[in-house]
């Protein structure tokens, strides 16, 4: 009896060793020391139609003082898709690229003009892909905009996140990752925007320039910064920080006096869609924005009075504005406001009977923006 | 009759017993199968089908309540004779092994392409065999126990799943109900098929120490969670991932919850997979239950199932192991779920007819 239950134990205490060699998972280990990290890519057509990737990856070099140093090392290779320049990148660089940490995917003007889903298509695929990764549009080539070197951040793969993470919050788009931005290339009457960026090469930065309209996969058409944070603003979404600035004198003598900087508080949309017998669209847009006065050198606010005349010079001015962007965004057929997609949610018969691809460009969206001047600081 | 009389777990438990055996491998899937046919009203599908499995479970009852200390196989042994019977149990245990083996293949499978894609197959079917055998040679209150206590795991599932809520679009589900009826229906079929696992009621309830009605109420209250927890999954991808995108995503739960990703834990649907693996391992566990209680309804002397696990284990590795590549499992599994409409919707329902024409019920002892 004895000897059978020793024996046991030490078919257990077998058993349990073989399952520690098993379960180590010797197949899929993949160690950081030896894999290249990518934390920030730029994709680009070249003009012979083949794609440019770019990559920025981070190397720790030891300094002679014993400080490591951590620098971005930038290399780009080209390939008929976005995993062959991939490949023929891992070709150049020492150890194997692990992509799954991107940060940011910048795509160059004319990539983004054409398609932006096909170049993506390899990290959907990807159980690794990273696909939290935020995207941006790059005016002229995404390959220049990861060559400079920014004093902000040694580290431009630190350097472009916030860089788009501060601009979200003075209200110029909402921050678009490689998922989000998926279900609107597919969705009908729900379009996007992506950061529109510029390099300034001189300074050694990129600016945040305004941001680029999409419908589904392609880059239609670009908003100014002052147009994305009204349209952002007409689309019921508050940033923190939205800020405008009007002309509103015509002095000569001292050009900063003629202006007005007004800081968003709060806001209140309301949209009404009305659909005709024979499906004529009216949107009705109605927004009401409690602001605050950030700068007015010409003159003070001392009463609700005095308030109530900029309120008025305000009111006119924006919705001035909203009518330039919003007969922009129905140019590029970019259904930023969801149109389509509510017309379909609560007008299905109708929408049934429409063609949005063609229907959105001729559609009547009436803003109606009202502003309200309910602080001014803490002078008057 | 054939049952120790020590070897019994509570009501309590069997509710978890039976969510368990439901909440299973398909449930990553389960909100894409059932978008395929009913679209956006797929969580109605979801409703529906809980309905159906309610009026399954009552049927089941009834036949229960007839024979209350005998499994599935004694009611057969009864009901159709030894001959007919013996034949009928045999096409259980096939049926449940084949069940056991569409799992195990469907989980390397899931494991290959989003983990471990260098592991080799048969190593993860080994190990999940070997986890699933060792619990299931040891009593069934053990197994219960061992149910209930993986349960908080749900939780955890349901909490990562709620996280979505941030960014979904309401609009998503909108207009409900604009294809019609048909479409629904259909998808009721595919929300039955992941809810399989409650055909667990005719193996287990006998060890139940419950009074037959109160088996019910815990069958019907497991139901019920299964019910709402799916078609909340379900509701959730959808207001997720919209029309469109939906189609390109067969895993769609994972695929969402991978696009998460917070300040300490960057890889969330890794922690997510690891809880499913437990899900997987306890539906596992409730079918090789199943068909080794199945070979021992065959020995007259043995009142265990212990020595009869590996021989309904091995078989299910060994079929888990043909199928290779995504097609090939699908079908595989495709053609297992579609038995189930044998095994689990018409064999019982013939059962019952033929127990209560025949007059025929377990004999008293007292």
């Amino acid at each position: 009896m004895k000897t059978s239950e020793m024996k046991k134990k030490w078919f257990l205490l077998g058993t349990l060793i073989m399952f520690i060699v098993l379960l180590t998972g010797c197949w899929d280990q993949r160690l950081i020391k030896e894999s290249r990290l990518i934390l920030a890519a730029g994709l680009d057509l070249e003009a012979n139609g083949k794609i440019l990737d770019t990559v920025v990856y981070p190397v720790v070099n030891k300094g002679s003082n014993a400080v490591s140093m951590i620098r971005s090392v930038v290399v780009s290779s080209t390939g008929v898709t976005t995993r062959d320049a991939r490949f023929n990148l891992d070709k150049k660089v020492s150890q194997m690229f692990d992509a799954s940490r991107n940060r940011v995917f910048l795509f160059g003007e004319k990539l983004a003009k054409k398609d932006i889903y096909s170049s993506l298509d390899v990290i959907y695929r990807d159980p690794r892909g990273s696909v939290n990764a935020m995207v941006a549009v790059v005016k002229g080539s995404a390959k220049k905009s990861l060559e400079i070197q920014p004093q902000d951040s040694t580290l431009l793969d630190i350097y472009y996140p916030e860089l788009l993470r501060s601009t979200s919050a003075i209200g110029l788009f909402e921050i678009e990752t490689v998922q989000s931005i998926c279900t609107l290339m597919f969705e009908e009457g729900n379009d996007f925007l992506l950061p529109y960026l510029r390099v300034n090469e001189k300074q050694q930065r990129a600016e945040v320039i305004g941001t680029a309209m999409f419908h589904h996969n392609k880059m239609t058409g670009t908003l100014t910064g002052k147009e994305s944070t009204l349209l952002l603003l007409m689309n019921g979404v508050k940033q923190d920080y939205p800020r405008f600035t009007f002309k509103i004198a015509d002095e000569k003598r001292v050009k900063e006096r003629n202006y007005i900087t007004i800081l968003v508080n709060d806001i209140e949309r309301k949209m009404k869609i009305d659909i005709s017998p024979e499906q004529k669209v009216r949107v009705k847009l109605a927004l009401e924005m409690d602001v605050n006065v950030n700068e007015l050198p010409i003159d003070h606010l001392d009463s609700a009075a005095k308030a109530n005349e900029f309120n008025k010079t305000l009111t006119k001015e924006m919705n001035a504005l909203a009518k330039k962007t919003l007969a922009k965004i129905q140019k590029a057929n970019c259904d930023e406001l969801r149109i389509g997609k509510r017309i379909r949610s609560f007008h299905y018969a109708d929408w049934k009977q429409m063609n949005w691809e063609k229907d959105y460009r001729n559609i009547s969206i009436e803003p109606d923006i009202k502003i309200t001047i309910i602080q001014h600081g803490i002078i008057n | 009759m054939k049952l120790k009389k020590e070897d019994t777990i509570t009501s309590f438990q069997f509710i978890f017993l039976i969510i368990q055996a439901q909440v299973g491998v398909g449930i990553l899937s389960m909100p894409f199968s059932i978008y395929t046919e009913a679209g956006h009203d797929g969580w109605i599908s979801v409703l529906i089908g809980g309905c159906v499995v309610q009026v399954l479970l009552i049927l089941f009852w009834i036949l229960m309540k007839r024979f209350p200390s005998m499994t599935l196989y004694e009611i057969l042994d009864t009901t159709t004779g030894i001959f007919i019977g013996s034949i009928i149990k045999g096409l259980y245990f096939i049926y449940f092994v084949l069940v056991g083996s569409s799992i195990l293949s469907l989980f390397a499978e899931m494991i290959n392409i989003w983990i471990l894609p260098l592991t080799p197959r048969w190593l993860l079917i080994v190990l999940m065999a070997g986890i699933g055998i060792y619990a299931v040679r040891g009593p069934v209150k053990f197994l219960a126990r061992f149910y209930v206590f993986v349960s908080f795991m749900l939780i955890i599932f349901v909490l990562l799943v709620i996280y979505s809520f941030f960014e979904v679009d309401y609009l998503n589900i909108l207009p409900i109900g604009q294809k019609g009826i048909m479409p629904i229906i259909n998808g009721t079929e595919k929300a039955l098929f992941s809810m399989l696992g409650f055909e667990m009621y005719f193996i287990v309830a006998p060890y139940v120490n419950s009074t037959s009605i109160k088996k019910l109420k815990s069958a019907s209250i497991s139901n019920a969670v299964v019910t709402i927890f799916y078609s909340f999954l379900t509701l959730i991808c959808i207001l997720f991932f919209g029309l469109n995108e939906f189609k390109l995503v067969p895993e769609p739960l994972l695929y969402m919850i991978k696009s998460f990703s917070f300040k300490v834990l960057e890889r969330i649907d890794l922690l997510f997979l690891s809880l499913w693996i437990v899900s997987v391992a306890t539906s596992y566990m409730a079918y090789l239950f199943a068909a080794s209680r199945g070979l021992m309804s065959y020995s007259k002397k043995n009142k265990e199932h212990t020595p009869f696990v590996l021989y309904a284990a091995i078989p299910s590795v060994l079929i888990s192991l043909i199928p290779e590549g995504v097609y090939k499992i699908g079908e595989f599994t495709t053609f297992v779920t579609y038995l189930s409409y044998i095994f689990v919707f018409g064999l019982p329902v013939m059962l019952l007819l033929l127990s209560l024409l025949t007059h025929r019920k377990e004999k008293q002892q007292s």
